[in-house]
This record gives structure tokens, C-alpha cells and sequence, in this order.
């Protein structure tokens, strides 16, 4: 399916052009692009491209979606009522799909480049899974990716932290990166999902891992510690303890003061800033207080995961936290033990406005939008599909561009959010340039992709071009033109023409100086030989390095 | 009175279904002939005009009446929200699947999936059923949600599984896994239950004329005499659906279950005078 792009050159003429990162705040200009880059200027013919009226934005991110796993394949059987609700008839030069909150693969590219998003995520992919995970990013059309390997409860990982062999737990992750062609690490619900498979949890930074003896703050701050070391382009991603639980905001809070000074970028971030003293009728926003704690620590980024009402299915690795939900709603659960790295559950759930906790769930994501001050710190995601599916991203942009509308819909939710949250008063509105930021910019630099997220010379030529609608979601979802790698993919919000797309990895050099003593522990433990684990370059349908090593980079570093 | 008349021309010995959710009298209704016989159903992956695979008469109404071999014809009423479908013969999967308002009347027996997920409205079926007959569809939380499933013969399994509302009465056996599931609703068994009848059910009713096999994880609770299921076979008789001599019997043994789940379901077993 692999096909080298044709050479072509666009001039896209007057349009308003939102690309915050090089400093440009919707002033009319001339944007060129060729051989899939942005130019300075066409050396030849070019096709010239009408944007008057129009809004040009580099191609969306999104920083934190679950799209591509041997779980979010586990979410597709365990839902037959999910493809039901979403049939794609084939069409020409597409491929057919189903699905409404765990669409599959060809409908994943597709759904997405139709909002104008051209790179995307996997946040957690388990490694012995990322074969799997790599099969079905290779599946997704258009555009680019890259995975998170979960790494928050890796069993070696934990000896090396127990021995204090830090060196060797460097050379471990390092070789896991190169290995799995993996963008990141994450941590989800550090040494939590480990517990559990002892029937327990964690609740505090200090409790101690049975068997291991270590902490959950131990093994965040070795994680953070190898990820700078390694230099990854992202810093370490974390899916904090507690996840959903009232009064998780401490743990929360707890987490980013033990990697003070360290980048750090927290997921879903609504789903952590919990008042509260555990039961759900005392729930309450503490969103004030983790976005005080944002606003003062540059080293902190974080994605919002903010809910949708409708229907939504949770896929995570925190397996704890899954089966509490499954008890709360009794829905049917799935429940995975990966091996020696961690676990997986599965429970659908439907969010709705008239229910009192996903009301204030729904105002909290909200209120974490609103009162961090800096865009280029807190980006647009909604846990796909975890808090609700990505394709109503445009809806969340409606939220945050117009003030009245988020007022008619306070009015709509259940009427004790009114009062148990700081919404009514936040008059804040999200300008486009801040849209393009917390959408394109932010995601772009907290990732390290210097080609993505801007429209600068030498920039991949992912744009997405929006009718200036006044109404904002029906600007978002329906963009005039997408163009990913220079080429028109999406034009007035359907799919024209489809491609590949990269699978992006981080460049961490080989250095197989464990190799010996990894092979032993895979032949102690592990269901696979050593050496059938790598993943090489050429399982990969499409893909870019990364390069690694910026350490002591800042998420709010200006490039 | 006004009736439109649909005659299948057959398969032309072809096993492959074909798929007729358009035919519903919502759909048919206010349409011209010629918009009828240009409707597109599917044979397999291929789209037919419904002309060319039915022979279209009569006056275009909500009263609509389909007649042939209709045994490999799927999701006839599929979705309907009112009027009336008349289906002489056997028809086949998912008839009446959806639907929330109107009747469909089966002169012969129903294939598997009649009437699953159904909200409301009337599916009586002369001859028998298949499996899963106001059931929930693979993975759906819910199976029907209202209306009457009435079979004059017998039915397969699983038969209400996940149902949450309504009625089904089956004068003949049922197979296994009667209201497997159930939340909510009442079936009536007039003839011979399958095993494992009632199995996860949380609440609802299932009234048994004959013993069925009791699962374990039901428990007696006395007997007595319920004066709902007197009202029930009065309307049921009073609509055609011949209960005969069943009247007659008042007592019935219960047990609650299934306590596997959260067990406020009932099965009701008579009793001998």
C-alpha cells in the first residue's frame, strides 16, 4: 500500500494564517508547499489554491488517543453494539469500516483527517502487544503516529529500581524504545496495575509494591530520570494513581511535586482533579488547584481529556480502577494480565448530562481548559475514547470559543454543577490562535516534532484550511481542505484521496550491552524468546525517526 | 380497504438472503408504484430493485401484504413505527426487528432474530420461531424494550434474552436459555421449556405451564395464586391468541432468581389443581 506521494506544489492564497508557533496570528499570507514541504517559494508551476475567507492551521495533533492495541482490539470484540452503531459502506479508492467509539483502523485515518488532524498517538501500547499495535497503526490511513509503551508496572524495570541498578535500567528502556519503534513511555497508574494482580491498589506515592518493595514514586522518577537521559523527543507521559476516584487531586498534585524541575507531561488531567474524600457524593472540582500548580511550573504539560456526552468505552491498562467501574455501572468488563508489564481493562460506559458526576466531570475538563493560563501547556483530547470519541473534538472547541454557548449548556447539564464549580464565572474565551496552540503548537513541541504543528519553512506540509464559520464546531468539522505531506486529502470534510502515513519512532541508538542478561530474564519469564521480540523498521509500513537527545529540555523551551 | 400487495418472484434457486429492511409499510407509504419498484434491497452484495424481485400491486397504503416463499427474505418490517404487514408464508431473519409501533401478522413461521431489540407494537407469528425472538442482538446491554411477541407455535433459544419490557407468549415448547438474562418483562411458556430457563436473569417474570428444569441458583418461594396472569390470558384471549384450557389453571409455585445475579426475577411454575 506503500506509494512514494507525487510530486506537487500548491500556492495556498489568501487565507487567514493561524501558526502560533512562528508567530503568526491569523494575518493573510501566502503558503507554499512542494515536495511535501512547506516553501519559501514554488520553483515551479504550482497549483494555487483559494483560501480567501478561509482560516489555514498546520494539521491537527493529538498528543493522547487509544487507537491501535491488542486492548483497543479486545474493546472492538468485547462491543459486536459498537460497530452496529457506525456502518462506513466502502467507497471509491476507501476501504469500508464500523464502529462509533472504537472505530476500526481504516475509519480511524479517515475520521480523523476529516477534522484536519494529521498525526495522532497511541498512548499505551504493552510491549510484548506492539507488534500488534505497530500491525494496526500500519492500518490507519493518512495520518502519522507513534506509541507510549506502558511501562509504569514493567516487572524488570522494578529489579533494576529494587538493586538500584540505574545504569542497567537506562540501557533496558533504551533498548525497549529501539526495539518496539516506540515513541515514548508511559506510566499508567504506577505500580497500581502491578498490585492488582494481587486483588490490590495503591493509594499514596509511598506505598510499597509487594514482592519488588518499591514505590510508585521510585519508579516515577527513575522513569523521568532514564527518559531525559535517553533524551526521547517526549517527555514521560503519566496516567497518575487514582485515576477517577474523588479526592485523587492530592496524589495528583503529589505526582508532579516529585518530578519538580523534571519535564513531565500528565494525561487526561480532568479524570485527576478530584475533590472530594473518596465517596461520590462528596465529588467536587479541584481543577482550580491543579491548574494553580500548572500555571507555576513550567515543567508541566497536560492533555484535558475532556468528556463528551454520549456514549464512550474506558480501554486502560489501569485494571484496578476498570473493575471499580465496573462495579459502579455493571456493565460488562474485560479484564487482561500482560504478562511481567502490566494490565488492561475494558467497561463501556455512557456519559450523561443529566447525571450529577459526569455533569461536574464534564465542567472540570472545562475548567482545566479555562484557568491554565498558558495554552502551549494544556492540549485538547478527550482520552479517545475513554472520556468520549475524538470525532467530537469540534463540539469541545465550540465549548471553549464561545461563552454562551458553554452557558446554555450549563444550563443543560445536571443544575448542582452550577454550584459545585467554577464554570458560571469563567467568561474566557479561546481565540483561533489559541485553538491552533492547544491543537497543533502545544502537542507538536511537548512531542519534540519540529517538522509538525507549524507551517515554517521546511515544516511537513500537514495543513488543514476551515471555513470561518461563525458557528465554531461547524468550522472544525468540516475543514474545506486537508493537506498531509503536501497532498489534498480531505476536500469540504470527505476523504479524496488516502495515503499511508508514518509511523514516527524515537531514534535512541542501539546498545545491546544487556542483551545477555534481558535474554535470561526473557527466557525466566516471558512467553517469547528474546529474540523474537524487536520489531524491525521493516514491519513498519511507513516511517521517520525521530531524533533523541536534547536533554534537560523544557516543555515550555522555545525552539 | 386499501392494501398493497407484494408477490416474491423467488430466488430462482439462489441460497443467498436477501435483504428486505426497506419493505415496511412506513417506507412504502405515499410512494407511487414506480417509487416502490425502484427501492433498492441487496442479494448478497449486488442491489436489486425491489421490482424486480417482487411483483407490485394494489393501492400503496400502510396495509401491506407480502406473499411467496419468503423463507430467505430478511428483515421484512424491520424498524416499522406503525401500519400493518401481512406475511403469508415463512419469513425469514430479523422480521419485525427494531420495530417500535404497528403489527405484522406471520401466516408461517418466523426465522431466528424476530423481533429483537423491538420497542413496541405487535409481531404475531401463526407457525414457529427461531432462536433469540425478542432478544437483544450480540453485545447490546438491552434485547426488547416493549410490545407483544405472540407464537401460536413453537420457538428456539434464548428466546426474550436481555429482554427489559414487554410481552412474549409461545403456546408451543421453547428451546434452551428461555429470558437468559432478563431484566425486565414477562414471557409465558405454554408447552415444554428448555433447560436453563430464566438463567442470569436479574428481574422479570417467566410463567411456565409445565416444570421446567430449576436451576440451582433459584429458590423456592412458596406458591400462590397471581391474579396478573388471569389478566393476562383474558387480553391475550380477548386479542385471538387462543389460551383455552391454561385458564383454568390458577396456582402457581414460585422461585426467585437467578440469585446469581441480582435474583428479583420470578419463575412461575403451575401447579396441578
Amino acid at each position: 500500500m506503500t506509494q512514494a506521494p507525487r510530486t506537487q506544489a500548491f500556492r495556498i492564497r489568501g487565507g487567514r494564517v493561524y501558526d502560533p508557533a512562528n508567530g503568526i496570528d491569523g494575518s493573510v499570507k501566502e503558503i507554499c508547499v512542494e515536495d511535501g514541504r512547506v516553501v519559501r517559494e514554488c520553483r515551479g508551476a504550482a497549483e494555487v489554491i483559494d483560501a480567501t475567507g478561509l482560516v489555514v492551521m498546520p494539521g491537527g495533533i493529538d498528543i493522547h488517543t487509544h487507537v491501535a492495541s491488542p486492548a483497543v482490539n479486545a474493546a472492538r470484540a468485547l462491543r459486536p453494539e459498537d460497530h452496529r452503531a457506525n456502518c462506513c459502506p466502502r467507497r471509491p479508492g476507501l476501504r469500508s469500516g464500523v464502529g462509533n467509539t472504537i472505530p476500526s483502523t481504516f475509519n480511524t485515518g479517515y475520521l480523523y483527517a476529516r477534522l484536519g488532524y494529521t498525526t495522532i498517538m497511541e498512548a499505551a501500547t504493552p510491549p510484548i502487544g506492539t507488534r500488534h499495535t505497530h500491525e494496526e497503526l500500519n492500518d490507519i490511513p493518512i495520518v502519522d503516529k507513534g506509541c507510549y509503551l506502558l511501562m509504569g508496572n514493567n516487572e524488570f524495570l522494578m529489579r533494576y529500581i529494587k538493586a538500584g541498578e540505574m545504569d542497567k535500567l537506562k540501557q533496558y528502556v533504551g533498548w525497549l524504545v529501539t526495539s518496539l519503534k516506540a515513541y515514548g513511555l508511559k506510566l499508567v497508574n504506577p505500580g497500581g496495575v502491578e498490585q492488582w494482580k494481587h486483588g490490590k491498589d495503591v493509594e499514596g506515592l509511598d506505598d510499597r509494591i509487594d514482592h519488588f518493595d518499591v514505590t510508585p514514586r521510585q519508579i516515577i522518577q527513575a522513569l523521568a530520570w532514564a527518559n531525559e537521559e535517553l533524551g526521547l523527543p517526549h517527555s514521560i507521559h503519566i496516567h497518575a494513581n487514582r485515576l477517577g476516584i474523588p479526592g485523587n487531586c492530592g496524589v495528583t498534585l503529589e505526582t508532579l511535586r516529585a518530578l519538580e524541575g523534571r519535564r513531565v507531561h500528565l494525561a487526561h488531567v480532568q479524570f485527576h482533579s478530584y475533590g472530594g474524600d473518596g465517596g461520590w457524593s462528596g465529588f467536587t472540582s479541584r481543577a482550580k488547584d491543579l491548574a494553580d500548580y500548572v500555571n507555576a511550573h513550567p515543567n508541566v504539560t497536560v492533555d484535558v481529556g475532556q468528556v463528551v456526552f454520549g456514549d464512550a468505552t474506558t480501554i486502560t491498562a489501569d485494571g484496578p480502577w476498570q473493575y471499580r467501574l465496573h462495579k459502579l455501572t455493571k456493565n460488562k468488563w474485560y479484564n487482561s494480565d500482560v504478562e511481567i508489564e502490566t494490565g488492561s481493562g475494558i467497561v463501556p460506559y455512557v456519559y450523561r448530562e443529566k447525571n450529577f458526576v459526569n455533569a461536574l466531570q464534564w465542567a472540570i475538563g472545562l475548567e482545566t481548559f479555562l484557568l491554565i493560563d498558558d495554552p502551549w501547556r494544556v492540549y485538547l483530547s478527550t482520552d479517545h475514547p475513554n472520556a468520549g470519541p475524538f470525532v467530537f473534538y469540534p463540539w469541545v472547541i465550540k465549548l471553549l470559543m464561545d461563552a454562551p454557548f458553554r452557558a446554555e449548556m450549563l444550563k443543560r447539564v445536571h443544575p448542582r454543577v452550577a454550584s459545585r464549580s467554577l464554570l458560571p464565572g469563567l467568561t474566557r474565551e479561546y481565540t483561533l490562535n489559541e485553538i491552533a496552540i492547544v491543537t497543533r503548537a502545544g502537542p507538536a513541541r511537548a512531542l519534540g516534532l519540529r517538522n509538525k504543528g507549524h507551517l515554517g519553512v521546511g515544516a511537513d506540509a500537514d495543513v488543514a484550511i476551515y471555513p470561518d464559520a461563525r458557528d465554531r464546531e461547524e468550522m472544525f468539522e468540516r475543514p474545506v481542505y486537508v493537506f498531509k505531506d503536501g497532498r489534498i486529502v480531505v476536500r469540504d470534510g470527505e476523504v479524496v484521496e488516502t495515503c499511508p502515513g508514518r509511523t514516527l519512532y524515537a531514534d535512541v541508538p542501539a546498545d545491546d550491552r544487556l542483551i545477555k542478561e534481558i535474554g535470561d530474564l526473557f527466557q525466566a519469564y516471558y512467553t517469547v524468546e528474546v529474540e523474537n521480540f524487536p520489531i524491525p523498521l521493516e514491519d513498519l509500513a511507513g516511517h521517520e525517526a525521530i531524533p533523541v537527545g536534547r536533554p534537560g529540555a523544557r516543555a515550555g523551551e522555545s525552539r | 380497504m386499501d392494501e398493497l400487495v407484494l408477490t416474491y418472484r423467488g430466488s430462482g434457486g439462489s441460497r443467498i438472503p436477501l435483504e428486505a429492511e426497506a419493505i415496511t409499510p412506513d417506507n412504502l407509504r405515499g410512494k407511487e408504484r414506480g417509487g416502490i419498484e425502484r427501492l433498492t434491497l441487496f442479494h448478497g452484495n449486488a442491489k436489486v430493485p425491489l421490482g424486480d424481485a417482487f411483483e407490485v400491486k394494489g393501492a400503496p397504503s400502510d396495509r401491506l401484504r407480502v406473499l411467496g416463499d419468503l423463507a430467505l427474505v430478511k428483515g421484512l418490517g424491520q424498524g416499522m413505527t406503525g401500519g400493518r404487514l401481512v406475511i403469508e408464508g415463512d419469513a425469514g431473519m430479523h422480521v419485525g426487528a427494531r420495530m417500535s409501533g404497528g403489527t405484522i401478522e406471520v401466516r408461517g413461521g418466523a426465522a431466528d432474530w424476530a423481533g429483537a431489540e423491538m420497542t413496541g407494537g405487535l409481531i404475531w407469528i401463526k407457525g414457529d420461531a427461531g432462536n433469540r425472538a425478542g432478544s437483544a442482538y450480540r453485545g447490546s446491554k438491552f434485547g426488547m424494550r416493549g410490545g407483544v411477541i405472540l407464537v401460536e407455535g413453537s420457538a428456539g433459544h434464548e428466546v426474550g434474552g436481555y429482554m427489559r419490557r414487554g410481552l412474549i407468549a409461545v403456546r408451543g415448547d421453547v428451546q434452551d436459555f428461555a429470558g437468559a438474562r432478563m431484566s425486565a418483562g414477562t414471557i409465558f411458556v405454554f408447552g415444554r421449556p428448555g433447560i436453563r430457563t430464566g438463567g442470569g436473569m436479574k428481574r422479570g417474570t417467566i410463567v411456565c405451564y409445565q416444570a421446567p428444569e430449576v436451576l440451582p441458583t433459584f429458590r423456592a418461594a412458596g406458591s400462590f395464586e397471581p391474579l396478573f396472569v388471569t389478566i393476562y390470558l383474558r387480553a391475550l384471549a380477548a386479542r385471538g391468541f387462543d389460551v383455552g384450557r391454561f385458564e383454568a389453571t390458577r396456582r402457581f409455585a414460585r422461585y426467585r432468581g437467578d440469585l446469581a445475579e441480582l435474583g428479583k426475577g420470578e419463575l412461575l411454575v403451575a401447579q396441578p389443581d
